[in-house]
């Protein structure tokens, strides 16, 4: 319905680099919603050329990229899904870049008490640090007028950009992954793309280790060592998360892991 | 010759080579010689921080001209901020930024209130396409602007930064009265500002800790900010 371009600053003060223009859009999966069907929400910047924004996990330096919304009462938000990010080497460290024409999604899942006939407004907001040499702190909102219809409507042209978005694991044929004392074991399909790989999520207090991919005629076992350390003082238990890549590029496909720590768990709790 | 008169050539013969024997043995003697003075000891690289061993020692020197050495402070808790000048989480003006923003005078401020005899620098490891004096020139403007009271230290071959692995400005370094590093990490748990007094300085809470008599925790938080420019 809406795709509206937005930009904003936080930045007061002289600036003698050049700001760059990253600029906001944002559009529903669906012509129109229904009661109790979800849809995706679609939310693109466009970070100029030379420029990149960060990934959920920034790397060694940055600020990861926060898309969040606002809606009216009932609705049920999924966490934001993040394209796959480019690793960079930076002096202080490999950082995780998002360049170009960056797409993130959120699903949407309306209450059934949802009136046919009425608009509903979804307020996404965006928050991001864009680097060069130089960094600048950006901002921007979008609101999206939904009509509600007896029926979901047909898909927008935004819609197939969700296949460039990274899936729950879980929704990989055949594809399992577990954590059992100290490994993340990843078992499945090999990909033409390329061999698998795995991008980590950091978190305070869980430290990864190499890992070692074996390979069985057409499919895969990947084992990556994990551990916590309760030393750490973090309280929060924390969550085995990160990306099953497959070749080497950031269009190559990836697959998003999610599980609890020392539980043997299933994929993505999504 | 008779040989009598032989046997004595023999003996005088034999007794002159002896005595050269003796003699050329004699000079090739070892003579006894003063001790070698010691070479001078290659310059250790800096150990790498690592939390709960002694934290890497540096001489640097700040924007003044003034040196500093870390072992002059032996005794005292050294608080170490990472700082870039041109950084809107760091020196830059933003709402994020720890200086424009005052939450690292504020946090200079109760850092004192907790133990007077804290030390605080601040470290600038910025080189990547800048000019020393450059970054020297931003850093005092900077210094101006901010009200920064502590000493800002220029890093610029980035031996410090790599030593201590500072990765982003801010990143934090506490060590105790002893030398040891223990803390390193994030400037607070508010890297949007938004929490206001809600905020965890881990900072102050690693100083807190430490003036108790207890170890920080956590020791080791994720930093936050723009990449160290080294």
């Amino acid at each position: 319905m809406a795709s509206v371009v937005c930009f904003t600053a936080h930045v007061v003060g002289e600036e003698t680099p050049p700001r760059p223009r990253v600029s906001m859009s944002v559009a529903a999966s669906v012509e129109q919603i229904a009661p109790g069907r979800s849809f995706d929400v679609i939310c693109t910047l466009d970070v100029p050329t030379g420029w990149h924004i960060y990934w959920k996990d920034p790397g060694a330096s940055g600020a990861a990229t926060e898309v969040t919304m606002h809606t009216p009462p009932g609705f049920v938000i999924g966490s934001t899904r993040f394209p796959r990010p480019k690793r960079l080497p930076e002096s202080s460290g490999a950082i995780n870049a998002l360049e170009g024409r960056v797409h993130f999604a959120i699903r949407v899942g309306p209450p059934a008490s949802l009136q046919i006939g009425q608009t509903i407004d979804l307020a996404i907001k965006a928050d991001w640090f864009v680097c060069k040499e130089v960094c600048f702190l950006g901002a921007g909102e979008v609101v999206l007028n939904m009509r509600v219809a007896k029926e979901v409507g047909q898909p927008t042209t935004q819609a197939a950009l969700l296949r460039g978005i990274p899936q729950p694991i879980t929704s990989r044929e055949g594809t399992r992954a577990v954590v059992h004392t100290g490994l993340l074991r990843v078992v499945g399909q090999r990909d033409a793309a390329g061999d698998p790989g795995f991008l980590p999520i950091n978190c305070p207090g869980v430290s990864w280790g190499t890992p070692r991919v074996s390979l069985h005629e057409n499919r895969f076992v990947m084992d990556v060592p994990v551990a916590y350390d309760q030393e750490s003082g973090i309280q929060t238990p924390p969550r085995i998360q990160g990306l099953l890549t497959f070749g080497p590029l950031e269009s190559d496909p990836a697959w998003s892991i999610d599980l609890p720590f020392g539980e043997q768990g299933d994929g993505d709790k999504q | 010759m008779s040989t009598s008169s032989t046997q004595y050539a023999r003996v005088v013969m034999t007794s002159v080579i002896l005595a050269l024997t003796v003699a050329a043995a004699a000079s090739l003697a070892p003579k006894p010689v003063p001790a070698p003075k010691p070479l001078p000891a290659p310059t250790p690289p800096p150990t790498l921080a690592t939390i709960g061993l002694p934290a890497p020692q540096f001489a640097l020197v700040d924007i003044d001209g003034k040196a500093h050495q870390l072992s002059n402070y032996a005794g005292r808790i050294v608080v170490l901020e990472w700082f870039n000048a041109e950084c809107p989480y760091s020196g830059r003006s933003s709402s994020h930024a720890i200086h424009s923003s005052t939450k690292a005078s504020s946090l200079r401020n109760n850092l004192r209130a907790v133990d007077p005899r804290v030390m605080y620098f601040v470290i600038d490891s910025t080189a990547r396409n800048h000019e020393k004096d450059a970054v020297i020139a931003g850093d005092q403007v900077a210094r101006t602007t901010w009200k920064i009271d502590a000493p800002i230290l220029i890093d610029f071959d980035g031996k410090v930064g790599r030593a201590y692995k500072a990765q982003t400005t801010p990143h934090m370094f506490v060590i105790d009265t002893a030398g040891i590093l223990r803390y390193q990490g994030a400037f607070d748990d508010d890297r949007k500002n938004k929490n206001g007094d809600k905020a965890t300085n881990h900072v102050l809470e690693a100083v807190k800790k430490l003036k108790a008599g207890e170890l920080p925790a956590p020791s080791k938080t994720r930093p936050w900010g723009c990449g160290v420019k080294y």
